[in-house]
């Protein structure tokens, strides 16, 4: 007879954790699981969800029409503040042209997010490629790309930014896309370096290694070693990196927006909201008050999150 | 750093001739005539081909002069000698606030690491970095401005002006500077050298402000060139909302006037401080840690 017996609970148990530890547990895996436990990430997650939602299906959660103006309520407070300034019709008031407020902070959530994400996937993009190239080939590619960093860091961002924008507001392309398109532009043209120069320096790190020599032995041709072994191995840093980067996009565009030289009006834009409530400060402060408690929050969203990629990727990034 | 600079001068300058419009078209109402027009091109040679006009310039620029301001028709050099002690004031204000703020908050966090002290510190200095000076100065102003009414916000006048400008500008350097030092401070505590000092019977005070301290600042002296950059940079949003009659104020009118002469004047300046500003850290570098040496 075949000893088929039946186990002992300790031998059952010992056959258990064998199979657990020889389940695969990828770096990305545990990455996750430590984001997923991360309460002040995930919290900063939900906001940037529901903003997300919210931008999405602004058309059917916002009451009015964000350029509907209503001459009957001019600089409306919120219905909180009990003055005699309030209506029920538009719940956090109005701006100066009588454009109900809630509905453009909804609007504007859109603005904020395509400006957050667009140019940071262009930039990435870009940099990405270019870092792969020059930090693998070396030669003229690393040249070059070293040579345009040091113009680009000699130019402060934002100073490059604010030339760029206010230069070309008024060409053919500036009015594409309410401004948008320039402000992408401008954005892309400075951006792109830093990543390069980061995705540079983990291909350097990371090419004299052992499995790249051994993927190099193989006949892997260059192609297939930087995307199939260069890039999935630096992508912890980038992924780090796009983590701050597109709240960084957020506030440029609000700044540039409250400066006066940002999206183009009509175009509900927080910071551009900002500028048009600063200007009636006194007469009522929650047109310059509401936007900017919509940036805090979803800066402070995009913090956290970041905060909680960033200490699930690499812990001893702490800072 | 003067090749930096001529860098910066030639974007700038292209910049800005790429740009549509002139700055004599700003009045829309009032359009002047052609003839007018090209009479002005002529007297302050923007008729002159791109190049020309930038070597011209650049030749005035070398003997200290930085031509006349289109919109206000008066020196550059005079507009920016007007507006640059207000600018300087108010950075110099904030950078030695964010320090004197700093420094002990993040030596303390890190010496009570997780205390309530610890949370506060960091808590503060995640809302200094992640919330933009402008919707600080909003919030501030609604406070502490027109609500309470405790502190005026227009202008430069009294050092009750000063106050709001300074604490808004020097806040996200502040914030910046207490994560840097605290998480440096962590990596002195550990290192063998202060248990070294501990066990030669040294005086707590001794250890920190000797032996850890030192150590401890070099990564917080680097960025204080990139932090007071960002003051820099950040003075002009600031100038623009408290109307200060600095430097940063004159670069956004000019900026949106295509004021020529006044956008490059200010961005050079903008960049020589920056520059300035990455030169003198690697210089105290050297003098806080003679095993590195600037070879440049």
């Amino acid at each position: 007879m075949a000893t088929t017996g039946t186990l002992s609970s300790s031998q059952q148990r010992a056959i258990e954790l064998n199979v657990m530890a020889r389940k695969q547990r990828s770096l990305w895996r545990d990455a996750l699981e430590r984001l997923v436990r991360n309460r002040a990430a995930m919290g900063g997650l939900a906001v940037l969800v529901l903003a997300a939602l919210l931008a999405l299906l602004a058309p059917l959660v916002s009451p009015y029409d964000p350029l509907r103006q209503d001459s009957k309520f001019n600089l409306f407070e919120p219905v909180w503040t009990g003055s005699k300034y309030t209506s029920p019709e538009h719940i956090l008031g109005t701006d100066q042209l009588g454009r109900d407020t809630l509905t453009r902070l909804i609007w504007a959530a859109r603005i904020s997010m395509v400006v957050g994400f667009i140019p940071t996937a262009i930039v990435f993009a870009v940099g990405i490629t270019v870092g792969l190239l020059s930090g693998y080939y070396g030669k003229w590619v690393d040249q070059l790309l070293m040579r345009f960093t040091d113009i680009v860091y000699a130019f402060p961002d934002f100073l490059f930014l604010l030339i760029v924008v206010a230069v070309f507001r008024n060409s053919p392309v500036g009015g594409l896309f309410s401004g948008l398109l320039l402000i992408f532009l401008a954005i892309a043209v400075v951006g792109w370096v830093g990543v390069a120069r980061l995705t540079r320096g983990q291909v350097l790190q990371l090419k004299e290694r052992e499995f790249i020599e051994a993927a190099r032995t193989i006949g892997a041709s260059p192609g297939r070693i930087m995307t199939k072994h260069l890039l999935p191995n630096s992508l912890a840093p980038l992924l780090v990196a796009a983590a701050f980067t597109v709240p960084a996009y957020i506030i440029a565009e609000a700044t540039l927006s409250f400066l006066g030289v940002g999206v183009k009006p009509p175009t509900p834009t927080w910071g551009a909201m900002a500028f048009d409530g600063f200007a009636t400060f006194t007469a009522n402060p929650w047109g310059v008050l509401l936007p900017a408690t919509c940036i805090s929050i979803v800066m402070m969203a995009f913090t956290f999150f970041g905060d909680g990629v960033r200490d699930a990727l690499d812990p001893r990034m702490k800072l | 750093m003067i090749p930096t600079l001529l860098i910066v001068a030639i974007i700038t300058f292209t910049l800005a001739q790429l740009a549509p419009g002139s700055p004599f078209d700003r009045n829309p109402d009032k359009p002047p005539s052609a003839e007018t027009i090209a009479r002005w091109n002529a007297y302050y040679g923007l008729d002159r081909p791109i190049p020309e006009q930038f070597v011209r310039w650049l030749g005035h620029v070398v003997q200290g002069d930085f031509g006349t301001s289109i919109l206000r028709l008066r020196p550059v050099n005079e507009i920016i000698a007007e507006g640059f002690p207000t600018t300087a004031q108010l950075g110099i204000q904030a950078l030695l606030l964010a320090l004197a703020v700093a420094l002990p908050f993040g030596i303390i966090s890190a010496l009570r690491q997780n205390t309530a002290v610890d949370y506060v510190s960091l808590f503060f200095a995640t809302v200094g970095t992640t919330i933009p000076g402008f919707v600080l100065s909003i919030f501030l102003i609604y406070l502490l401005g027109v609500w309470l009414g405790w502190l005026p916000f227009v202008g430069w006048t009294t050092w009750k002006h000063w106050i709001m400008p300074t604490v808004i500008l020097s806040l996200g350097t502040a914030a910046f500077l207490t994560r840097i030092t605290r998480a440096s401070m962590l990596e002195a505590i550990r290192q063998d050298y202060v248990r070294t000092a501990r066990s030669k019977g040294l005086g707590e005070q001794i250890v920190i402000l000797v032996h850890m301290l030192r150590n401890a600042l070099i990564p917080v002296v680097t960025v204080i060139g990139p932090a007071a950059a960002g003051l820099i940079t950040g003075s002009f949003i600031i100038e623009s909302i408290f109307s200060i009659p600095g430097i940063g104020r004159e670069y956004i009118r000019s900026i949106l006037g295509l004021d020529y002469p006044v956008i490059m004047a200010t961005t050079l300046l903008y960049a020589f401080f920056i520059a300035i500003a990455n030169l003198s850290v690697d210089l105290v570098y050297g003098v806080l840690d003679p095993r590195i040496k600037v070879g440049r």
